[in-house]
C-alpha cells in the first residue's frame, strides 16, 4: 500500500479526495455561519417540504433539518478526526513501547491486541459504550480505546524491521536516549502513521454512525448517525417522499466522506 | 514445530485470550464512569425511582453488587461455568436461551453470506489479478469505494427503495407474522425473508475479497517461478492453478479467518435494519433499552465465536502448510 498524503506526485484521485475533504472541513470550521437556525430551534413546522426558508424541510419536532446537516459535520469531522488521532496515537506509542522495551512489554501489549482483533471489534465498543454514561466523550473514548490494535499491529511489524537497521543499532550502541532512537525512527514509520490515521478516521466515522444507529452515544450530540437513525425512527419515512430530503441527504453526506478518505490512501499502485 | 506441540500452544493462547474476555466482560462494566453498578450499589440511587422493582430484583440477584469484588468475580465466574448469563433485563428470560434462538436466525446468514461472498469475491479477484493488459485494475478503486460505505446504510437504502417502494422483497422480520413453522409455505416464506438481507451480505462481502485476492494474485504474478514456468512453456492453464491460485491460498487463508469473524457483526447490523430477529435485533434492544445482562452476554457468546473460528483456522492452517 503507498501512503497517501505525503508523495511527491498526487494523483488525480487523491486531488479529487482532498477536495472533497477541503470542503467538509470548512464546512466543520464554518458550520455556525452557513446554518440559518439554531440546532436546538424546533419552532418550525414540523415536517415541512423543502423550500426556500427550509432548504431540506423540516423534521417532525419542527428542527431545520438543513441546520442539523451542517452542524452534523462540525460534530462527526471533528470528533473522527479526534478518534483516528488518539487512536493512531495510541497505537504507535504503544509499539514504539513493545519494540523497545522488548520481552514481557512486548508479549503483554501483543496479547491485548490480539484479543482485541479477534473478537469482532464493534461488540466491544458497543458495551463500553452502552455501559458509560452516554456522553460523545465516552463514545469518543470506547472508540479509541478498542481501535489501536490494528494500528499497533502494523506500526510493530515495520518498526521491528527498522530496529535491526544499522542506523538504529548504531544509536543504541552509542547508548542514544529514547529520543535518538525516535529521531532515527520517525522517517521510517510516518507514511505508514499518516496512512493509518486516515484510515483510523475512516473507521471512526463507520463507527460512530453505527453505534448512533443502535441508538447508543449522547442523544442530545446530532450527529449524522443521530440523524440517520431519527430519520429510520420516523414511521412514515418509507411512505411517501420525504425520505428524499430527510434520509438520502444525510446518508450521501456520510457515504461521500467515507469514501474520500478510502480513496485518499489506497489503490493506485 | 512438531504438530502436537503446536496446537498444545495455540489452545493454550486461546485459553489465556478465554480468561481475558472474562475478565474484560467481569471488569469493563464495573470500571467505567457513570456505570450502573455503580449506582445501583450506592443507596437511593436515581435507578430504583424508573426502574421496574423485579428488574432490580434479578439484576441485584446477578450482579451482587453489595459483596466485595473478588467475590463478585467468584460468582460470576460460577454463574458461566453453568451457562448461567444471567436473566435478561428487557426480555426477563434467560440471556442464553434468547442468545441461542437469535442465533438459530444470525448463524445461517452470515455463513452462507460469507462463503458466497468469499467465493465470489476471490474469483472476482483472481481474474482481475490475471486479466490481460492489467484491466481489472479498474475495477480496483470502485470495490475500495463500496467496501468503505458502512453496510448498514447500504441496507437501509435497500430497504427503503427495494422493499418498502419497489415492494419487491418483505422489509422486515424473518416470517410473515401468524405463520408457523411446519405450515406449507413456510420454508418459501422464511427464503422471501431472508432474500435481501443476505444479497446485502454477500455484495458487501465481496470488495474486501476481491481486492485482496486481486493484490495477492499480482504479487504471485511476478514471483520468480511464475515467470520460469512460462519460459518452460507449461501451460497457461496449468501455471494459474497449480503456479498462481496454489500460491496466494495461503494468504488467502489468514483473510478469510478475520471476514469469518467479521460477517457475524455485519450479519448483525443488517439484521438490525430488518428487524431480523437474530442477535443483531437482540444488540439493539440490548443497546436501546440498556439490557446489560444482554450486552454481557452479546460480548461473551461473540468473543467466544471470534476466539473459536480462530482456534480452529489456526489449527488448520497448520495442517494446510505442513502439506504443501
Amino acid at each position: 500500500m503507498k501512503n497517501g498524503t505525503s508523495g511527491k506526485r498526487m494523483s488525480f484521485r487523491q486531488k479529487t479526495c482532498i477536495m472533497v475533504l477541503s470542503i467538509y472541513f470548512f464546512i466543520a470550521a464554518f458550520a455556525p455561519l452557513i446554518m440559518p437556525y439554531e440546532v436546538t430551534d424546533f419552532s418550525h413546522p414540523s415536517l415541512a417540504e423543502p423550500c426556500r426558508q427550509y432548504l431540506l424541510g423540516t423534521d417532525e419536532m419542527g428542527h431545520d433539518i438543513f441546520s442539523l446537516l451542517i452542524y452534523g459535520f462540525r460534530l462527526t469531522v471533528c470528533m473522527a478526526l479526534a478518534a483516528g488521532f488518539f487512536s493512531t496515537l495510541t497505537g504507535t506509542v504503544l509499539a514504539f513501547c513493545a519494540c523497545y522495551l522488548g520481552k514481557a512489554a512486548d508479549h503483554v501489549i501483543t496479547m491485548t491486541a490480539d484479543l482485541f482483533i479477534i473478537v469482532p471489534e464493534m461488540v466491544i465498543v458497543m458495551f463500553a459504550a452502552v455501559f458509560a454514561e452516554p456522553t460523545m466523550i465516552n463514545t469518543e473514548l470506547a472508540i479509541i480505546l478498542f481501535s489501536w490494535p490494528r494500528v499497533y499491529k502494523i506500526i510493530r511489524g515495520k518498526l521491528k524491521d527498522c530496529m535491526n537497521s544499522s542506523k538504529v543499532q548504531y544509536t543504541m550502541m552509542m547508548k542514544g536516549s529514547i529520543a535518538d532512537v525516535l529521531q532515527k525512527l520517525m522517517p521510517d514509520i510516518m507514511p505508514s502513521v499518516q496512512t493509518y490515521f486516515i484510515l483510523q478516521t475512516n473507521k471512526a466515522v463507520t463507527y460512530e454512525t453505527t453505534l448512533s444507529f443502535f441508538g447508543i452515544g449522547d442523544p442530545l450530540a446530532k450527529t449524522w448517525g443521530k440523524l440517520i437513525r431519527a430519520a429510520m425512527d420516523y414511521e412514515n419515512l418509507y411512505y411517501d417522499r420525504v425520505f428524499l430530503w430527510y434520509f438520502i441527504p444525510v446518508i450521501l453526506v456520510v457515504v461521500v466522506f467515507v469514501v474520500s478518505l478510502a480513496l485518499l490512501v489506497h489503490g493506485g499502485e | 514445530m512438531p504438530g502436537a506441540k503446536r496446537v498444545l500452544y495455540a489452545v493454550i493462547k486461546y485459553v489465556i485470550l478465554l480468561v481475558l474476555v472474562v475478565v474484560i466482560s467481569f471488569a469493563l462494566p464495573r470500571l467505567l464512569p457513570g456505570n450502573p453498578l455503580d449506582a445501583l450499589a450506592g443507596e437511593g440511587s436515581g435507578y430504583s425511582g424508573n426502574t421496574a422493582a423485579s428488574v432490580l430484583k434479578s439484576f441485584e440477584a446477578y450482579y451482587a453488587p453489595e459483596l466485595p469484588v473478588h467475590e463478585q468475580f467468584f460468582r460470576y465466574v460460577k454463574n458461566l461455568a453453568h451457562f448461567d448469563l444471567g436473566i435478561s433485563l428487557f426480555y426477563k428470560t434467560p440471556v442464553l436461551e434468547r442468545i441461542m434462538s437469535a442465533a438459530r436466525w444470525t448463524l445461517p446468514l452470515s455463513l452462507i453470506s460469507f462463503a458466497v461472498g468469499a467465493v465470489l469475491g476471490i474469483l472476482l479477484g483472481v481474474s482481475m489479478g490475471l486479466s490481460k493488459k492489467n484491466r481489472g485494475s479498474l475495477l480496483v478503486l470502485p470495490l475500495l469505494a463500496w467496501q468503505a460505505v458502512p453496510t448498514f446504510l447500504v441496507a437501509a437504502l435497500a430497504q427503503i427503495l427495494l422493499a418498502y417502494r419497489l415492494k419487491w422483497f418483505p422489509a422486515v422480520g424473518a416470517v410473515t407474522p401468524g405463520m408457523l413453522a411446519g405450515q406449507p409455505g413456510y420454508f418459501a416464506d422464511v427464503l422471501e425473508h431472508m432474500a435481501l438481507p443476505l444479497i446485502i451480505l454477500m455484495i458487501a462481502e465481496i470488495p474486501s475479497n476481491a481486492v485482496f485476492a486481486y493484490h495477492s494474485t499480482q504479487k504471485v504474478k511476478k514471483a520468480p517461478y511464475v515467470a520460469f514456468a512460462y519460459y518452460l512453456n507449461i501451460s497457461r492453464r496449468n501455471i494459474r492453478l497449480h503456479y498462481i491460485i496454489k500460491n496466494i491460498l495461503p494468504d488467502l487463508w489468514g483473510r478469510l479467518n478475520i471476514q469469518t469473524v467479521m460477517c457475524i457483526m455485519g450479519s448483525m447490523f443488517v439484521e438490525a435494519v430488518f428487524s431480523y430477529p437474530g442477535l443483531g435485533s437482540l444488540l439493539k434492544n440490548a443497546a436501546s433499552y440498556r439490557d446489560y445482562t444482554m450486552m454481557q452476554g452479546i460480548l461473551l457468546v461473540t468473543c467466544l465465536y471470534g476466539i473459536a473460528v480462530n482456534l480452529i483456522y489456526e489449527l488448520v492452517l497448520g495442517r494446510f502448510t505442513r502439506n504443501s
